[in-house]
């Protein structure tokens, strides 16, 4: 399939600006190989704003006291910048003008290039402010910047910022900087204390979505089951008496039983089907089945621990039919504290097979990879009980 | 029972008319495309009259035909693209003032002076909430961008903000298209050189941030109809031309009264010749030649530790200039005008020739000759000083600049009544059928007879010689020929002065000439005497 002309030629008009937005955001980025060059730019744009914010006309026989030399290079550094700026424009458009026109597939490289690094310099964005954010938010920033205002300027907190130039300068410094190797570094190693992530969550009210303080112990999670009517009942037609009388035969025959239940529920069709046949001699049972999360994170040497952040979700959780999070002891506790009339269905704890996930427990796949951080799989255990 | 019908049918085209197919890409062409379709159906129908309803069918049609046409991935990466797209679009309608609402325009330029202006407390009391505040802004930006892309754009929705955002960046982009590297290097050599004058300025009489404020107002009002006609009628002041030329470096031309100053003096005399000789004649002049020995100076300047260079200091007279110091184009680069519509430009010299006099000012012996085609690379120089003043033949420690003149005669004949030039009289495609109608004898006999022109031409030089007078322009007056012209020479306003400069084997004839190409061959054979007019500008 070939691309319309249409398509083709509105793609190859607009290449100019693609190609000025990507080399822009490649410097912002620091994703060029010429990083000389950006260090040059920004020394020249802070020598250009430090000239250009002069506001005072001095006298004539003040001229020997004023930074000559500064001033000269900050001139210097000023025309510099606007002819460089406009020898690369110029540079753009005579290359694409005398060299051969782009393919479609250059185009759509660009394009996937330049979505990209904006998705980069989104996501930097949006991790200080949530697309969502709420004024509880924004006002905690203002706050906070405003101490900051103050400390820099009434209490001179950072050395030589004391006016508006070197102000500027300095945002404009750190704003070129952010994407630097060095500074990112920088920020990773101050993210793995353990009290900045706390201090973050805390600031930010982003808290893990199972994080609670709510402990349930045992007893308790079975009378949360117990009242929400959480267990399921299933009709056992007796067709021999070893299923009564016989212990193992009637728990093959309520798990049989139980698992034909779970099925019923995914399909229909099949619970009509059921439905319809004639049942005679039966008993009720009740199973209740319980259901805890294991959490995991990965620490160093990619180990797994049962250890995980302050602010997320604890090793042990239960999540109730409403929604709401607790943290739970360790099933295997759970044996000693269950009322003797339930009767244990499984021998053992069931345990279903890890889900990997991103360092915010959003899942990733069935298997461990570098981008996963955590990991979690559900524990089951099923009671019965007759009705 | 035919009401009912009518009314049935008008409810079903509401019904389908409101039972549009909903959202996917290519969504409005869709519906133009399925519209067409249920007319062209029902139309149809109503000529069969018990035709089958047919309409529904449309449902199943396909998407935009654009959409289509192009390959997923381009799609899928325009798609992702859109958002961006109606930013930069309105970032640019902004930046050109071609939005709609030049509402938006209008209150940049008010903002930015603003904040120019009233920077320092900006920063100091609310430097902390404008950081914020671009925060949150771009977060709000961020949650629009995203509504946008499920409004589900069409393909031809993308392809045209694309190409207006191509004509607006245009638009931008246009000044800088103007400038060349030797734009750039200039102001960049000005930047250096008048830095200190610059640094003066800013520091007595206007400080960089009344700078900041003038230049962003500028860019940002560039685009500004208003502007546009401010500027326009600004740059009709030589005042303000000469400025920007001195700020910058920059000849955004005009700074002379016009452009290609050597050849508008030509046409100019030209004109002035060629009316008051039509008025005089009553139009019988078809076949006149003009003679006008153009002239070059090349100027170069000492550099320490360079030596003698063509390159200038920027405010100066550039390293080739025409005798009233307008810039010049190198000699290898000088093309003859061929502007006139009936008129045709030739050289008569084969290169350009060096006058080793210096326009009278080196005085040689009687037996030199006064021009040469190969000079040498020191011969034929004045030396200034370092303001292009005091000058001497000789080069001492004190002279910084100097310079030397090329003179080529060329000639303007007349192409008689435009016979083979119907159109345009110009020198033009007709090159060719002019060497078939040329053959080689006719082209031998011109040169010989060039030849021997050039020959008295020199004597009629040499003994009436007196000094310096610039342009040279050669009319004949009687002309029936237009190649040949033997002619003394004498100066239109009566003055004795009749120098002119060897032409020396420089009058053969090219064969491609194109103002040959009208000259019938009898008129060539019989070479007349013609009177060779100067004029002093």
């Amino acid at each position: 399939m070939s691309t319309p002309p249409v398509v083709l030629k509105a793609l190859s008009n607009i290449y100019p600006l693609l190609i000025v937005i990507d080399q822009t955001l490649n410097n912002m980025l620091w994703i060029t190989n010429d990083v000389p060059h950006i260090f040059v730019n920004i020394v020249f744009v802070s020598f250009s704003i430090r000239f250009l914010l002069i506001t005072d006309i001095i006298s004539v026989f003040d001229i020997g006291n004023h930074s000559l030399l500064i001033d000269y290079i900050g001139l210097l550094s000023t025309s510099f910048y606007i002819c460089s700026l406009a020898y690369y424009i110029y540079s753009v458009a005579s290359e694409i003008q005398n060299s051969e026109p782009p393919t479609a597939d250059d185009l759509v490289i660009l394009i996937e290039n330049v979505q990209d690094k904006l998705f980069s310099v989104k996501k930097d964005f949006l991790n200080l402010f949530p697309r969502n954010n709420d004024y509880k938010l924004t006002f905690q920033w203002i706050t906070l910047a405003t101490s900051i205002q103050t400390l820099i300027f009434k209490f001179n907190l950072i050395p030589y910022v004391t006016d508006t130039t070197s102000y500027l300068i300095m945002c404009f410094v750190l704003m070129c900087i952010f994407h630097t190797h060095t500074f990112q570094g920088v920020l990773e190693i101050i993210w793995r204390l353990k009290f900045v992530r706390s201090l973050y969550v805390w600031w930010s009210n982003d808290n893990d979505k199972l994080y609670t303080k709510r402990q349930i112990t045992p007893l308790g999670y079975f009378d949360m089951l117990i009242s929400d009517k959480s267990y399921i009942t299933v009709k056992m037609i007796i067709q021999s008496s070893e299923e009564i009388t016989q212990f193992t035969t009637l728990r093959t025959r309520l798990i049989q039983l139980c698992e034909a239940e779970d099925r019923h529920e995914n399909n229909t069709i099949e619970t009509e089907n059921i439905e319809k046949t004639p049942v005679i001699p039966s008993i009720e049972f009740n199973i209740l089945k319980f259901c805890i999360e294991e959490n995991q994170r990965k620490w160093n040497n990619d180990t797994w621990e049962a250890q995980t952040l302050p602010f997320e979700r604890s090793n042990f959780t239960v999540v109730s039919s409403c929604g709401t999070s607790f943290n739970s002891d360790n099933p295997l506790t759970y044996d000693k504290q269950i009322p003797s009339n339930w009767i244990k269905l499984d021998d053992i704890w069931h345990k279903s097979s890890w889900d990997y996930c991103n360092k915010n427990w959003s899942y990733i796949g069935k298997k461990d990879s570098p981008e996963c951080f955590t990991r979690t799989r559900v524990w089951s255990f099923r009671y019965f009980q007759k009705k | 029972m035919s009401t009912q019908k009518d009314n049935s049918k008008v409810k079903v085209t509401r019904a389908e008319f409101v039972n549009k197919r909903q959202g996917r890409i290519g969504g409005k062409t869709e519906e133009e495309f399925l519209e067409g379709l249920r007319s062209k159906n029902t139309n149809k129908d109503n000529e069969t009259k018990n035709g089958i309803d047919v309409t529904n069918s449309n449902e199943y049609l396909g998407s935009s035909p654009l959409l289509t046409s192009t390959p997923s991935t381009i799609s899928k990466v325009l798609i992702n693209l859109y958002p961006c797209l109606i930013i930069w679009d309105n970032l640019l309608g902004v930046l050109t003032w071609t939005c709609d609402d030049i509402w938006p325009s209008v209150l940049l330029v008010l903002s930015y002076f603003g904040i120019v202006n009233y920077l320092d407390t900006i920063v100091k009391y609310f430097g902390h909430i404008v950081i914020v505040s671009i925060f949150i802004g771009y977060a709000k930006l961020d949650k629009y961008i995203s509504n946008i892309v499920t409004s589900k754009p069409t393909l031809e929705n993308i392809v045209e903000i694309m190409s207006r955002i191509s004509l607006k960046s245009d638009i931008l982009f246009s000044p800088f298209s103007n400038l060349n590297i030797r734009n750039i290097q200039r102001i960049l050599l000005t930047a250096l050189l008048l830095s200190p004058i610059h640094i003066l300025v800013s520091w007595l009489v206007l400080p960089p941030r009344k700078l900041l404020l003038i230049g962003g107002l500028f860019v940002l009002t560039y685009h500004s109809s208003w502007s546009k006609v401010t500027r326009r009628l600004l740059w009709k002041f030589r005042f303000v031309r000469l400025l920007i030329f001195y700020i910058t470096g920059i000849d955004l031309g005009g700074i002379n009264k016009t452009d290609k100053s050597i050849f508008a003096a030509v046409q100019k005399q030209v004109s002035k010749l060629s009316s008051t000789e039509i008025m005089g004649k009553n139009g019988k002049n078809d076949n006149k030649p003009i003679r006008f020995t153009y002239v070059l100076y090349e100027n170069q300047r000492r550099w320490i530790g360079m030596g003698w260079n063509t390159k200038m200091l920027s405010y100066e007279r550039t390293a080739w200039t025409d005798e009233f110091l307008n810039e010049a184009p190198e000699p290898e680069k000088f093309e003859l005008p061929n502007e006139h519509s009936e008129m045709v430009w030739r050289w008569i010299d084969k290169t350009w020739r060096l006058d080793l006099t210096n326009d009278g000012a080196i005085t040689l012996s009687d037996t030199q000759a006064k021009t040469t085609a190969t000079p040498g690379s020191e011969d034929g120089y004045l030396y200034y000083d370092n303001q292009w003043k005091k000058p001497s033949i000789e080069e001492t420690f004190s002279k910084y600049t100097r310079r030397r003149r090329w003179v080529r005669t060329a000639e303007l004949i007349k192409v008689p009544g435009n016979v083979h030039h119907p159109s345009t009289g110009k020198a033009s495609a007709d090159d060719s059928i002019v060497e078939d109608i040329l053959d080689d004898e006719m082209i031998k006999n011109t040169a010989n007879n060039m030849v021997s022109a050039t020959a008295e031409h020199d004597e009629t030089t040499n003994t009436n010689e007196t000094g310096a007078t610039s342009a040279t322009l050669a009319a004949n007056t009687t002309a029936t020929t237009p190649i040949i012209d033997t002619s003394p020479i004498k100066k239109i306003d009566g003055k004795t002065d009749s120098r002119s400069y060897d032409s020396g084997s420089s009058t053969n004839v090219r064969k491609r000439i194109s103002g040959a190409s009208s000259i019938p061959k009898q008129t060539i054979t019989t070479p007349p005497n013609n009177g060779i007019t100067y004029i002093d500008d």
